[in-house]
């Protein structure tokens, strides 16, 4: 029913905002869980079948925040070479670090206030966890894609892909809980002329397993 | 059933044996529910040692894991693993395991193929022999096992290696083994003994706290059920246990079989029956003493009682019994002193009747109600009288008088009793005595005749014995007369006196007077109606026909010789 009533609204949401607004095509997915619920921080990249991928020239530089013992967002999603910093606006010192085969790097300990001198390039695809050394809660995931045409759904579970250029494309869809058993999703997408391309995801997420924050502190669940 | 002689005895006996009877039931009874409650506390402490088995085993699995945890968070670990050759990991996990003193470690990958084996390193680079364990660890972040590896049962711990994803999972185990059950034993207060039930159904024997003998005796105790407290012998003792699944996998179930010997979990209620049986003893013996002295104050009123009985039967009133109690017993012993008091009062009646009349007619008098009125009867009268009484009376005091004349009517009167006769009254130095009332004989005639020649012999010993005194001799006369006359009390209702009346007495009266004349010759003269029916074996010789005042026909009267033919 809740599935039932998410997509109608999903539908309505399309006739209204994505009648070819764009030069190029817009691509809007909306992702759900199980039971129907929106999913948020899914990762929605689309790659072009028939085409090269036109990587930009430039990639604007990221950062990933940790505010309150927290890294912000929990989920970035960059293009390869993306340049991350990882400023510190906390009142104490962070250690973070990545044994990801994507990117395994560690930027020691640094006062709060300031940021690494140099930010972190990811040059690898795949997904690289980062985490803090000194607080075992803080995690974070990196989502380094070989296409630029990518979004992160909010929490209302959507995702809107905008600059792509017509064609077909491969859409996938990615995110940190996704179940182990559940295989690689896809859509083909044929984005035409004057109209933006659509695709749902339903896909099975398990719960994070989460290290117990400390004391005094807020937002870490106990370790299951 | 025993008889005692003495009520004391029997008092003492039953007494005792109520007491008895109580004290060992109550020792029975008690002695029954102590076992009981001991049995039943003996099993509420093997289930609270179950109890206490369960949260030490919990609390060594959360040990095991914290301490497991504890290393995973090591950042020099986590970086070592990623990148790191075979040996320098085995280093790596070796270490980590000695730093916890744990028994068996081994770092499986993500993929589930052993990065290291402390227990086998020959396994590096196969796969993981419980891949659904690792599942387990992924799923909840930990998982804990039995496992057996090399012959040998060991408790496991997964937990995965977060960086901060996970990037490896660490399983850590403890061996099961006799150490393990001794330090499970300080605390739960029973023997342990692991067993492992077979998927194949056989059991063995893991660890146990007994000695290695009684493995066997253990192995063949197979009837133990699980979740239920029973006992079991083991090599002659007897054993409280209780068999609870600890793990259990594909392969087989562990089980810990926790037992306590019977005798030692029971010494506290033997120490508490040993004093029970003391006092029941001492109980018994007290009732003993209790009993004899409750028969003693029973029984002495009472034997006071009986003497008082014993004296009255030998007619001694004068002795009154005394017990000082408030109780029934006092009630009877005061009853006794007013019966007593009574019974003399009674017997100094009975004597002066006895003095006043004679005993017969005294009982008479006090045996019925006293009442006017009287019964016709057939009576033998007898009237004596002294002659010479005048002659004895001159020149000698009254006093000195009466004491002969006491003497006298003394054996007159003894005479007469000792034939069952009754003297009704004196007058005088006169005799009126009566055979027939108020008790009857069939032979009263024979018996007045027989008194009438005593009192003649008699007179003759008297005059014997005047005649030493120098006094002058004294004669009687006896008249006796049988006939049918009135017998009763007459008088007034205030005075009264039990006598006969009628002609019969009148004609002895004359009889008596005829032996007064010289012609007759007789001291005794019997009337014809004596004669008639008196044995024919008394000498009597007719005496001719008198005219008798008050009778209108002449009357044949006898002589009675004082010898019998």
């Amino acid at each position: 029913m809740c599935l039932h009533i998410n997509r109608f609204l999903f539908t309505i949401f399309i006739l209204f905002t994505c009648t070819n607004v764009y030069a190029e095509g817009g691509m809007i997915v909306k992702v759900l869980n199980d039971d129907g619920k929106p999913v948020e921080n899914a990762v929605i990249s689309a790659k072009p079948m028939d085409g090269e991928i036109i990587k930009p020239t430039t990639t604007p530089p990221t950062i990933i925040d940790q505010i309150d013992k927290t890294f912000i967002d929990y989920v970035t999603p960059v293009i390869v070479g993306t340049k991350i910093n990882f400023p510190n606006n906390d009142k104490i010192r962070h250690h973070v670090y990545s044994f990801s085969p994507a990117k395994k790097f560690e930027i020691p300990l640094y006062p709060p206030g300031k940021e690494p001198n140099e930010p972190v390039v990811f040059d690898n695809p795949g997904v690289v966890v980062i985490g803090c050394n000194i607080h075992d809660w803080m995690k974070a995931y990196i989502y380094v894609l070989d296409t630029p045409y990518f979004a992160k759904t909010k929490t209302d579970g959507i995702a809107v892909i905008q600059g792509v250029p017509v064609g077909k494309y491969k859409v996938e869809v990615w995110h940190p809980h996704l179940k182990k058993s559940q295989e690689v999703m896809s859509h083909v997408v044929d984005l035409v002329k004057g109209k933006d391309g659509s695709v749902s995801f339903d896909i099975k997420v398990v719960d994070e397993l989460k290290k117990r924050r400390a004391p005094n502190s807020f937002g870490g669940d106990n370790y299951r | 059933m025993c008889y005692f002689r003495s009520f004391k005895g029997r008092l003492v006996f039953y007494f005792f044996v109520l007491v008895a009877i109580v004290q060992v039931a109550s020792f029975f009874f008690i002695d029954s529910v102590s076992r009981h409650i001991a049995s039943q506390s003996i099993a509420e402490d093997l289930e609270v040692g179950a109890r206490v088995f369960d949260r030490v085993m919990e609390g060594r699995k959360k040990q095991l894991y914290d301490s497991t945890f504890l290393l995973t968070m090591d950042y020099a670990f986590k970086n070592s693993i990623v990148g790191s050759d075979t040996e320098t990991l085995n280093s790596i996990v070796m270490n980590f395991k000695a730093r916890i003193n744990a028994d068996i470690a081994a770092l499986i990958s993500l993929d589930n193929q052993i990065m290291s084996d402390t227990l086998n390193p020959d396994l590096v680079g196969k796969k993981y022999c419980c891949p659904e364990f690792i599942d387990m660890v992924d799923e909840y972040g930990e998982a804990f096992s039995i496992v057996m590896q090399a012959g040998k049962y060991y408790q496991l711990v997964g937990v995965p290696i977060l960086a901060p994803d996970p990037i490896a999972w660490l399983t850590v185990g403890f061996q099961i083994n006799g150490k393990t059950v001794n330090d499970l034993k300080n605390l739960v207060l029973s023997n342990i003994t692991i067993l492992s039930h077979g998927k194949d159904g056989i059991w063995t024997v893991v660890a146990s706290t007994f000695s290695d003998n009684l493995f066997d005796e253990l192995q063949k105790n197979s009837n133990i059920k699980e979740g239920r407290v029973q006992t079991v012998d083991i090599d002659g003792e007897e054993y409280v246990s209780l068999l609870k699944q600890v793990e259990g996998n594909n392969d087989f179930t562990l089980f810990a079989l926790l037992q306590r010997s019977m005798s030692n979990a029971l010494k506290p209620y033997y120490r508490f029956r040993m004093i029970l049986i003391a006092i029941t003893i001492t109980a018994l013996l007290f009732s003993i003493l209790l009993s004899l002295w409750i028969s003693k104050t029973v029984t002495t009123p009472v034997r006071t009682l009986v003497e008082g009985v014993v004296r009255v039967e030998y007619g001694d009133y004068g002795h009154e019994v005394n017990i000082k109690q408030r109780d029934e017993l006092g009630m009877l012993a005061e009853a006794f002193n007013k019966m007593m008091r009574g019974l003399e009062e009674k017997k100094k009646v009975h004597d002066l009747l006895g003095k006043v009349v004679s005993a017969p007619i005294a009982h008479e008098l006090l045996s019925k109600q006293v009442e006017l009125g009287g019964e016709e009867r057939e009576v033998t009268i007898i009237f004596s009288d002294m002659r010479n009484f005048t002659t004895l009376s001159e020149n000698r005091s009254p006093v000195s008088v009466l004491n002969l004349l006491n003497v006298y009517l003394t054996q007159m009167s003894d005479i007469v009793e000792s034939y069952g006769g009754v003297v009704d009254k004196y007058i005088g130095d006169a005799v009126m005595a009566l055979f027939g009332a108020p008790l009857g004989h069939a032979d009263d005639v024979n018996r007045a005749l027989y008194a009438a020649i005593d009192m003649i012999k008699a007179k003759d010993k008297i005059n014997m014995d005047f005649e030493r005194q120098g006094l002058p001799k004294i004669d009687i006369g006896i008249g006796i007369n049988t006939d049918i006359v009135v017998a009763g009390n007459m008088g007034s209702t205030n005075r009264l006196n039990y006598t006969v009346i009628g002609d019969g007495v009148n004609v002895a009266s004359r009889l008596e007077g005829l032996t007064k004349e010289k012609t007759y010759n007789a001291n005794i003269i019997i009337s014809e109606a004596v004669y008639k029916k008196a044995d024919k074996t008394f000498k009597t010789r007719f005496l001719g026909e008198v005219s008798i005042k008050g009778k209108k026909q002449l009357v044949s009267i006898y002589a009675l010789d004082t010898f019998i033919s």
